[in-house]
């Protein structure tokens, strides 16, 4: 009795948790994906309407400008995250002294949230409040940085406040990463003379590769659902030059009662992470058919 | 293994029904515990005031030995996703605010209580202000209960200000210019805005009004008539829309509207366009209306009022208890005393046109007053920048091409025209 009570237990004990997720969350997927072949408006209707939705959602200016933006901006964050949390994380595996607290300030970005470091972003960046009111006041009357409110740079501070708050949390990957590298191989490369640079990018970098694909993959989630930090900072405004996909999906659902056209934009974002996610997960089970 | 995923996920199933039914059967107990009728109000009103004015009505309704649970959400935004989702589940709220466009859909798809008896006792019919009923009244039958509108083609300046540099207050577009070119000589922002759209909405509307008049304005706004949104008169609307980048100051995108009222309260900035709600946030100020700051219609909008109403629907329900509660709060909202006590609180103007008002502030009463000239025109409308009179996605529509012409400068009066007939062609399909 006891023998079988232990061999049951573990799949009880994850029993809860699997039914929740496949209710709230494979299970409302499906009901979204219906959703948007469906009529629905203000409130779910179950009819189907074909690939209306889409047909509405890619002649929508709004959704292009949307799209347009969240290329632009997904590129310029992940590369920049990648390279400045690469950087840091190097600059801090030299074993200099007080890493725990270094590392504990470079990772704070990431426990805050995007409303409160969205938010606070807002007043350093305004014109009239922060930084170009601040240089003004100390003589430089013609001082102009005004990227927040011009439609043409304000996607550029969306960046800068999305690479400061994920660049700390990338660092502790890359850190990791570089814990991870074979010791021997450095020190034997140090013998034959490399600089540390020489070092670094032609041992070390390319021994992270497993961490440049899962910071990757990441990042491009991360930046495509991106929503609580264009809310905070900008609205989407100015000019719609920082609206992304997911505020106008929320916009859509639940501003404009076009529930179809909101669930269509909803697969069209979860597709495009599906198309990252999926030759990730790929690899990674080939490598651990590979490896046992 | 795989079997066993399946059987795992399946006695999960199992067990989160069985604790979702004990969760029901436990809920269902206390309801029939409790005799006292209960009604769930779901609004939007947190701040000051506003909170203020719903509890005039929380109270009062208390007093009729109804138990209210109040649910405030935190914007119109989320009020419409809670709503949403819990009618979609069955469980909508016994009353709930509601966009005055949205009530035709609601009622029609049957998800709203039938106030007909209420309203003929209580003679609505001769009461509510006329421009509203077509709002509520689908078909024949009440579907809502109207609390109090808002005029939003109000234009709110710093009295100070303009005693200071000799001015008056401008009665036209040409008038404002002027009155613009001398405040800025002075120093001072002519005209302060916030960055939202609606906002932006709204000044758009003034603007139409001024350039078309109110009949123009029904016709591309409300009506969205292909020919009038093609007239030589939208492209001037536009045109002088663009002029108004000149009076305003370059930081506003972002901004929110009440921060705008501060710089006018503060004298930073000079004049205001928006609606009468503004009058909350000078009030903090301790500032008094006709001393520190003065309200007249938006140039060029004498003799139009343009509104957004506020008014609560009431969910359908088989619990008989709670039909009852929801007759008590309608009849409530419509006590001519909770009106004015509601509006008094809020900054805005009784629903019902019958009401004596010689307890509102100056600007309310002036109000008051040009709603009931208004109301003889036919030249009461609805201020779709305030989602009022169209459908949620037609007025989105406006929304996105007004905040893009507006925040654009390289976006030209032709090309806003021709997004805006495209963009209601794409929603209509």
């Amino acid at each position: 009795m006891r023998r079988r009570l232990s061999h049951y237990m573990p799949m009880i004990a994850v029993a809860p948790s699997v039914a929740l997720m496949a209710i709230f969350v494979y299970g409302f997927m499906l009901w979204t994906g219906y959703m948007s072949l469906s009529g629905s408006t203000l409130m779910p209707k179950y009819n189907f309407v074909g690939l209306t939705q889409y047909h509405k959602l890619w002649t929508n200016p709004i959704w292009l400008t949307a799209v347009d933006n969240t290329l632009v901006f997904s590129v310029l964050f992940i590369g920049l995250t990648i390279v400045i949390g690469l950087a840091l994380a190097i600059l801090l595996d030299q074993r200099i002294r007080a890493e725990g607290f270094l590392r504990f300030i470079y990772l704070y970005p990431m426990a805050l949230s995007f409303i409160v470091t969205g938010t606070a972003w807002k007043w350093i960046l305004n014109p009239g409040l922060g930084i170009e009111h601040l240089v003004r006041s100390w003589g430089w009357e013609h001082f102009r940085f005004d990227w927040l409110v011009d439609p043409r740079f304000a996607l550029f501070t969306l960046v800068g406040a999305g690479v400061w708050q994920a660049s700390g949390f990338v660092m502790a990957l890359f850190l990791a990463g570089l814990r991870g590298v074979d010791e021997d191989a450095v020190k034997a490369a140090r013998l034959d003379g490399a600089s540390s640079p020489t070092i670094y990018r032609r041992i070390v970098i390319p021994q992270l590769g497993p961490t440049f694909i899962t910071v990757t993959v990441v990042l491009v989630q991360q930046a495509l659902r991106t929503f609580e930090l264009v809310v905070a900072l900008t609205g989407g405004g100015p000019a719609h030059s920082t609206t992304l996909p997911a505020v106008f999906m929320y916009s859509q659902t639940f501003a404009r009662g076009q529930m179809g056209v909101g669930a269509a934009s909803a697969v069209t974002l979860f597709m495009t992470i599906v198309a990252v996610v999926i030759p990730y997960q790929y690899a990674i089970n080939r490598k651990r058919h590979h490896d046992h | 293994m795989r079997g066993g995923l399946l059987i795992t996920a399946a006695a999960g199933v199992v067990a989160l029904g069985a604790a979702a039914l004990w969760l029901a059967s436990a809920r269902h107990a206390a309801q029939t515990a409790h005799k006292r009728e209960k009604i769930e109000v779901l609004h939007f009103w947190t701040s000051g005031g506003e909170a203020a004015a719903i509890h005039v009505i929380m109270q009062a309704v208390e007093k009729q030995g109804v138990t209210w649970i109040d649910e405030p959400a935190t914007s119109t935004d989320n009020l419409n996703q809670v709503l949403h989702s819990r009618a979609a589940s069955g469980t909508p709220p016994g009353a709930s605010h509601l966009a005055s466009a949205e009530v035709g859909p609601w009622a029609r798809d049957g998800y709203l209580t039938d106030l007909s008896d209420v309203a003929a006792a209580g003679h609505w019919d001769g009461a509510i202000a006329p421009s509203i009923i077509p709002e509520i009244k689908i078909d024949g039958r009440y579907y809502a209960v109207p609390v109090d509108v808002h005029r939003t083609n109000w234009l709110w300046y710093n009295k100070k200000t303009f005693d200071r540099l000799g001015l008056t207050p401008p009665r036209t577009l040409e008038e404002l210019k002027g009155v613009a070119e001398k405040l800025r000589a002075a120093g001072v922002i002519p005209l302060a805005t916030g960055g939202s759209p609606w906002e932006e909405g709204a000044l758009f509307e003034s603007v139409v009004v001024a350039v078309g008049g109110p009949e123009f304005y029904r016709q591309a706004m409300v009506e969205q008539n292909e020919a009038a949104l093609h007239s030589i008169l939208m492209i001037k609307a536009f045109d002088e829309f663009r002029n108004l980048n000149k009076y305003i100051d370059p930081n506003y995108p972002g901004r929110d509207w009440n921060i705008a009222t501060q710089m006018v309260v503060s004298g930073q900035a000079a004049m205001q366009i928006i609606g009468d709600y503004a009058k909350a946030e000078l009030d903090l100020g301790g500032a008094k209306p006709n001393v520190d700051y003065g309200c007249v219609p938006a140039p060029g909008n004498a003799g139009s009022f343009l509104q957004t109403t506020d008014i609560f629907s009431m969910f359908k329900t088989t619990d008989e208890a709670e039909t009852k509660a929801q007759k008590i709060f309608a009849k409530v909202v419509m006590d001519k005393g909770i009106q004015l006590e509601f509006s008094q609180k809020k900054g805005s103007l009784p629903a019902r046109a019958d009401v004596e008002v010689g307890a509102l502030d100056y600007c309310g009463r002036k109000g008051f007053e040009d709603r009931a000239e208004a109301e003889k025109q036919g030249h009461v409308l609805p201020a779709i920048s305030h989602m009022e009179g169209t459908a949620p996605e037609r007025a989105g529509v406006f929304l996105d091409v007004i905040s893009s012409f507006f925040e654009n400068p390289a976006m030209t009066s032709q090309q806003a025209v021709d997004s805006l007939v495209s963009g209601l062609k794409s929603v209509e399909e």
